[in-house]
């Protein structure tokens, strides 16, 4: 019926979601979208995902703070400081886009407070959040976690937006956190051993 | 409904394919579509999914693009 309409690679995932053994998110199609407010331009894009690496980046930091586990500690320091990097890039390519000379004040004034990357709220985050006795493991999930949800939120966000450039750049920071999944699984295995 | 009667032709991806699959694509390149219910979606998904339930399909097509590759469960 639809060769006609030119779908000609299509492909069944066999097992459907039940064979499936990688990353998996949840929350209704519309979580995280009430932020898209507003959102027009790339540089609206950036700077809504700059708040949202800042409240990550936040989260890992106090984590660390909490934990009693000097591994877990470790590594979560190490999240926060490639979330710091995060916002360099990103700010990087704010200047780039926005065109002018805007100071990083332009970026962390108006971000969103209290919104973690994956459009959780910070009820949904504290009821995941790990004690003071998550062992490495736990911090492994809870960072997978948030994570495969900001990958997830920055699809959403692209297929709610009109602008080719804008989708653009969104699937870009979608490809970023995928690669930090990877990146992340990568350290977990040679951690976890 | 069944999908072999709105895609055709329909090839089978293990999820170790599909895996190896999207680590290789770029975001963007390619479709994922979750044809379950809402609910299924909200539950459990696999990250990037775009939701679109198998009773809507024929009437939401025009939101896919053809030309890229669609990976369906």
């Amino acid at each position: 019926m639809l060769e006609s309409e030119g779908f000609r690679e299509v492909y069944n995932l066999k097992g459907g979601i039940r064979a499936w053994q990688g990353h998996e998110v949840e929350g209704p199609p519309g979580m995280g979208l009430e932020h898209l407010e507003g959102i027009e331009t790339p540089g609206d894009i950036i700077l809504l995902a700059y708040g949202m690496e800042e409240s990550l980046g936040g989260f890992y930091k106090e984590a660390a703070g909490r934990t009693r586990n000097s591994d877990a500690e470790q590594l979560l320091t190490k999240l926060a400081g490639v979330e710091e990097k995060h916002k360099n890039q990103l700010f990087k390519l704010y200047r780039e886009v926005a065109g002018g000379e805007e100071d990083r004040g332009a970026l962390e004034s108006p971000v969103a407070g209290g919104v973690l990357e994956g459009g959780l709220s910070s009820e949904q985050v504290v009821q995941r959040i790990m004690g003071a006795k998550s062992s490495l493991a736990d911090v492994f999930s809870i960072a997978m976690m948030f994570e495969a949800q900001a990958m997830d939120l920055y699809m959403r966000y692209s297929e709610a937006m009109e602008q080719e450039q804008a989708r653009t750049l969104l699937h870009d920071l979608a490809e970023q956190e995928k690669a930090h999944l990877k990146a992340l699984g990568i350290i977990k295995d040679k951690e976890m051993v | 409904m069944k999908l072999k009667s709105i895609f055709a032709p329909v090839r089978n991806m293990t999820a170790e394919e599909a895996s190896a699959y999207m680590e290789k694509h770029r975001e963007g390149s390619y479709t994922l579509l979750d044809v379950r219910q809402e609910r299924e979606y909200t539950k459990a998904r696999i990250p990037g999914a775009k939701l679109m339930p198998l009773p809507e399909l024929t009437d939401r097509l025009g939101e896919l693009d053809p030309r890229k590759p669609v990976i369906v469960y």
